[in-house]
């Protein structure tokens, strides 16, 4: 029986759609990690809101409407027959705050990451990985056979496909994958619990080999908003993402691979480049995307792009434009394979981590040593997705002990990294707090 | 403490033990398991706590109970301080939209909804999903239902659970029953999922006067009733097993000059406004009938302070639920009697309510195949016309698969479809194993109970775990001899034993066709129609039954021919029946298998009533019997084209049409259609035993 913990709960409240005729609206994603900034900073839990004096606090702490969040926690009858109904039907919830929440949203979306998901299959499933198949509706008899190939050898490499069901590329891609005795993850803008139910995905999701997940509330009936929205956690959740088909300047997915390739801490985005390919594809090429590489299917696909990823990795960082924000775009790599690199260039390359004000206040004054620690350190963050002893970070990063050491020192001093003892064995890990600060949450 | 003044309208009430603190436990958003016997006054608890919550800026609390309304006197009580009730169930749906209205104008206090209606996604989502934002107390009746282990398997229930375990913990929840054993309460708080505080207090009834009588025959047990029950103080309850049997005794009863009514869960209403199941309570409430002749449906709440005795006609299935019917006697009088009577039939009863408690494994298997050909579902009708089930099953399946978890089914609109779940699916045969283990042991207990030589509210108090148990000094074995007299008159048994016979069962028309093309060579559809349609017949008995079932089966399986008692039997049931207008010619229904018997039966009858037998009505196609089919679509369907009218036989005037036994009914129903397109004015049928109604 899963039963959700209060945490979780309390979140629901706060953020989610539980169906039918509602007098309030849930937080939207800014508001909500307003929130947990101010639950942070008071080294308090979600769950603790439940008590009235609490909420108040923090409406007060946070400025948010105080009657409309009261009102929110009041819900909990509705949240008890909504989680009820989903949890009947094969749904489960979870929450930013869950362990098995996928880390890769925490990383790559950070604050974006969306606070709720609705899921069904195999949770395990969550940890993602592999590669993102998109493309659009219309698509040729060529960009079929390529998507179909494509989530073919994935399958045979052991990577998961992921892909945001949507009819064409979308579903091509994801029957060939089960068909080849792959892994799906599908990322649903909407009709989360039709889907689940269709004959298709019964007996995948039955075998553990599909996950279908969605931000949105099961029952919720498709909006083109939803579905641009979902574009990027379909990309979050895999390691490289490949665009089968695109549009020039229109349709789901051309926007969907623009917000990419834009997005700081996106992942890499490949296209379909060969003759007869549509003008999208050869456009995105222009805007940051690399060409599928030729011998993608002729051996192993992860190992082909894994090295198309390593040869452009300086040319696609020259052509990259700065955004808006302070936060510029770093090549973050693949959580597994380790990859050396040689930053020097300091204005390409800044912290990943969302800017809280309490943590620049801890900020060491930037020295020569710091901007090169500043470069690696999202390389050890994503190298510490799991505590690993000194020897283990330093064989990851390809780096001497010692130096590894002095940087394990200084990000301890800020309060990013801890030690943890256990079994008398001493782990490097991200402290708690500061994850979640950096997750958004 | 003023407001329970003002509610009970006495200046020097005090509070039970344990109320303030329960209420108080509630104001605390704690939660609460309250297991005390009727009348210590469960409802004040959540009627004040309801009070000071709203005064707080709570919203309305929800009541979840199986009640078809709170008592007049609970009503009144909370409408004195201020705490309005209203009920939201399956016999007011008149009422929902005012009731919904003033839901959203923060009107009511305390809404009082049903398992089965809160089981109802649409339901949910359309009526409740408004108020389930802002409800500030959620209260669970009959809490015990809760426990797997307890003797009453309400599937509602389990899916009530579920929604408890996943409310966060601001909301505060209060579980209440009056019966309960250590063994349940355990169950109903490891099932909580979080920390809940037990109230609890002694079960016994200290002014409750015990007694069990064993009768064999019903017709005996019928006469000790007619005799014994204008003698007991005040007026009472016989329980029954069966809705046929409530029928049967109230019948009975009233023709012995004692003021009797049946109460079970398809009493049919007067159209008087108010349904006739509270109408019923309300006589008994203010004795203005002398006994209630009533099924486990009545029950739940119930409570009348001076209720006079107690009766049970048939053994009940475990303690428990014997101890939770008769516990209704001696609230608040000196003396009140409890009487279990056991007979002949009652381990039949138990033994069938015992084996029809699940949906058997290949019933759940064809169900989930046929869901799973097809993309989108089936509505229960599609189910039925492609699957040979009685409806009922289907029901029972459908339901139990639905309240599973993880769910093999999940309905969508008004689609049942099947989820991903159902691939692995298989009824947990443990657990229905240890379920009916636990039946079996229950109905050992009550053996044991009706046999039982010592002290017998004793034995109650201990098989409840009351820590409380000791000698009454009241009952039958502490007294050492009967409280009544267990002598039974044996004329009265003989009348009794005839009426029991004379059960002439009416046979109500069908009104309409089965949806989906059932009769297409026919070409009937829709509405039946009064240019086609049957009278109201006649069956003589029930099939097997005591009495003339044993005859008809004998005539029908051994002897292949009719004895002439039932020929004359049915002239007098037909003139007890005086159908009309009358019939002027007698035919039957012909049959290929057996083709001499029952028109051999008709021909007799029509010589006995002196009228003319014509054999005008053809079987022309071989068909499978027509008891193998099991739903409606399914029977209907079984006698497409079967039938045809020898239009040249065919005599004027109305007739008597026969048949030797009857079932769903749609044999008589297609043959009358037949007959009345082809001219006949009016078509009587006439069957000499109906099989098997619901036992239940």
């Amino acid at each position: 029986m899963n039963i959700m913990s209060e945490d979780a709960k309390t979140i629901l409240l706060l953020c989610g759609h539980l169906g039918g005729d509602s007098g309030v609206e849930p937080l939207n994603q800014r508001d909500y990690n307003t929130v947990v900034r101010w639950l942070l900073e008071n080294k308090l839990r979600p769950a603790d809101l439940l008590a009235d004096d609490r909420a108040l606090q923090m409406a007060q702490g946070t400025g948010l409407d105080q009657q409309g969040l009261l009102d929110l926690l009041k819900r909990g009858v509705k949240l008890g027959f909504a989680v009820e109904k989903w949890n009947q039907s094969g749904i489960w919830v979870i929450c930013r705050s869950d362990p098995d929440y996928p880390a890769r949203y925490k990383t790559h979306l950070k604050d974006k990451a969306p606070p709720i998901l609705f899921g069904a299959g195999e949770r395990s499933l969550l940890q993602g990985g592999g590669l993102a198949i998109v493309g659009s509706r219309d698509v040729d008899a060529a960009g079929e056979t390529f998507a179909c190939k494509a989530a073919e050898h994935c399958a045979r490499d052991g990577m998961p496909v992921v892909s945001g069901g949507a009819r064409g590329v979308d579903q091509i891609a994801m029957l060939s994958a089960l068909e080849n005795g792959g892994t799906v993850l599908c990322v649903l803008a909407d009709s989360l619990l039709r889907r689940s139910v269709a004959r298709d995905a019964r007996d995948a999701l039955a075998d553990g080999r599909l996950l279908l997940i969605s931000p949105y509330h099961p029952e919720a009936g498709f909006n083109v908003g939803n579905a641009m929205g979902r574009n990027k956690l379909i990309y979050a959740l895999a390691e490289y993402g490949l665009v089968v088909s695109s549009d020039f300047q229109k349709g789901g997915t051309w926007e969907g691979a623009k917000e990419e390739l834009k997005r700081e801490s996106g992942r890499t985005v490949f296209v379909r480049s060969e003759s007869g390919a549509p003008k999208g594809n050869r456009e995105l090429l222009k805007i940051g995307a690399l060409a599928f590489p030729v011998d993608g299917f002729t051996n192993s696909i992860r190992d082909a792009l894994e090295k198309a990823v390593r040869a452009k990795i300086i040319p696609q960082a020259l052509q990259f434009e700065p955004a808006k924000d302070v936060t510029k775009k770093s090549v973050i790599p693949p959580v597994s394979p380790p990859v050396e690199t040689k930053y020097d260039d300091q204005s390409l390359i800044q912290p990943a981590m969302v800017k809280e004000p309490s943590l620049a206040a801890t900020q060491p004054v930037a020295s020569a040593l710091c901007s090169v620690l500043e470069a690696v350190k999202p390389l050890i963050i994503a190298a510490l997705d799991k505590p690993k002893t000194l020897t283990g970070l330093a064989n990851v990063l390809k780096v001497r002990k010692p130096q590894a050491q002095d940087w394990v020192k200084t990000l301890i001093s800020e309060g990013v990294l801890e030690e943890q003892t256990k079994r008398n064995v001493k782990n490097i890990a991200i402290r708690k707090p500061y994850e979640e600060l950096k997750l958004g949450g | 403490m003023t407001y329970l003044r003002t509610a009970l309208g006495q200046a020097d009430a005090n509070f039970r033990p344990g109320q303030w603190e329960s209420v108080e436990a509630i104001l605390n958003r704690r939660r609460l398991l309250v297991v005390e016997r009727t009348g210590w006054g469960k409802s004040m608890v959540y009627f004040l706590a309801t009070r000071l919550l709203r005064n707080a800026g709570s919203g309305v609390s929800l009541l979840i109970s199986p009640l078809l309304s709170l008592m007049r006197n609970q009503l009144e009580a909370a409408a004195r301080i201020g705490v309005r009730a209203e009920t939201i169930n399956s016999t007011n749906p008149d009422d929902w939209i005012r009731i919904e209205q003033e839901l959203r104008d923060n009107k009511i206090d305390i809404l009082l909804v049903s398992p089965e209606r809160l089981a109802n996604d649409k339901f949910r989502e359309k009526v409740l999903a408004y108020i389930a934002e802002r409800v500030g107390l959620f209260v669970v009746d009959e809490a015990h239902c809760i426990s797997d282990w307890g003797h009453d398997f309400r599937p509602d229930y389990r899916r009530i659970v579920r929604v408890l375990q996943a409310l966060p913990g601001n909301i505060p929840v209060l579980a209440i029953t009056a019966t309960a054993n250590d063994r349940v309460v355990r169950d109903v708080i490891s099932q909580f999922g979080k920390d809940i505080q037990l109230v609890r207090g002694p079960l016994v009834r200290d002014s409750l006067k015990l007694q069990n009588i064993t009768m064999e025959s019903p017709a005996a047990r019928m006469a000790w009733l007619a005799k014994v029950i204008p003698s007991l103080p005040s007026s009472g309850i016989v329980y029954t097993l069966t809705k046929r049997d409530a029928e049967r005794v109230a019948d009975w009863l009233r023709n012995n000059d004692i003021k009797a009514e049946a109460y079970h869960a398809d009493v049919v209403d007067d159209g008087g406004g108010a349904p006739q199941r509270e109408t019923l309570e309300q006589q008994l409430l203010k004795n203005e009938v002398k006994v209630l002749v009533a099924t486990v449906a009545l029950g739940m709440g119930f409570d009348k302070p001076d209720l006079g005795f107690v009766i049970h006609f048939q053994r009940p299935a475990s303690v428990v639920h014997y101890y939770q019917q008769v516990g209704r006697a001696g609230r608040a009088v000196d003396e009140a009697f409890g009487i279990l009577m056991h007979g002949e039939e009652d381990d039949h009863i138990a033994d069938f309510f015992i084996h029809s408690a699940f949906p058997p494994q290949k019933h759940v298997d064809v169900i989930l195949r046929e869901l799973d050909k097809v993309d989108g579902g089936l509505s229960v009708r599609e189910l039925e016309s492609r699957l040979n089930l009685k409806h009922s099953q289907l029901e029972k399946a459908l339901k139990y698969l639905s309240v599973e978890l993880p769910a093999p089914i999940t309905k969508i609109g008004a689609k049942w479809n099947v989820t991903a779940a159902a691939k692995a699916y298989r009824i947990n045969a443990t657990y229905v194993d240890a379920i009916t283990a636990i039946r079996r042991a229950e109905q050992t207990q009550m053996q044991a109970y009706m046999a039982h030589k010592g002290c017998l509210m004793e034995f109650l108090a201990k098989a409840l775990d009351d820590p409380q148990a000791g000698r009454c000094g009241k009952c039958a074995e502490c007294k050492g001899q009967p409280l009544l007299s267990p002598e039974y008159d044996h004329d009265l048994a003989n009348r009794a034993a005839i009426f029991l016979k004379r059960s002439h069962q009416p046979l109500l028309p069908r009104k309409q066709w089965p949806s989906g093309n059932a009769l297409p060579t026919y070409g009937f559809t829709g509405k039946i129609g009064d240019a086609l349609c049957a009278q109201e017949g006649r069956a003589l008995c029930l099939w097997r039954d005591a009495g003339w079932g044993q005859l008809v089966a004998a005539g029908k399986y051994e002897a292949d021919h009719f004895d002439d008692e039932l020929v004359g039997a049915c002239i007098e049931m037909i003139q007890q029946w005086n159908p009309t207008p009358a019939p002027q010619w007698v035919t039957c229904i012909p049959s290929l298998n057996r083709p001499k018997l029952v028109p051999d039966f008709a021909q007799r009858l029509a010589m006995a009533l002196g009228l003319p037998f014509h054999d005008c009505l053809k079987k022309i196609k071989a068909n499978p019997p027509q008891k193998e089919m099991q739903n409606s679509f399914q029977q209907a369907q079984n006698l497409d084209g079967v039938f045809v009218v020898d239009q040249a036989t065919l005599p004027a005037g109305s007739c008597l049409l026969i048949d030797d036994m009857t079932d769903s009914g749609w044999t008589f129903t297609v043959a009358a259609a037949v007959l009345r397109r082809a001219g006949c004015p009016a078509v009587f049928p006439l069957a000499l035993a109906l099989n098997s109604p619901r036992m239940d």
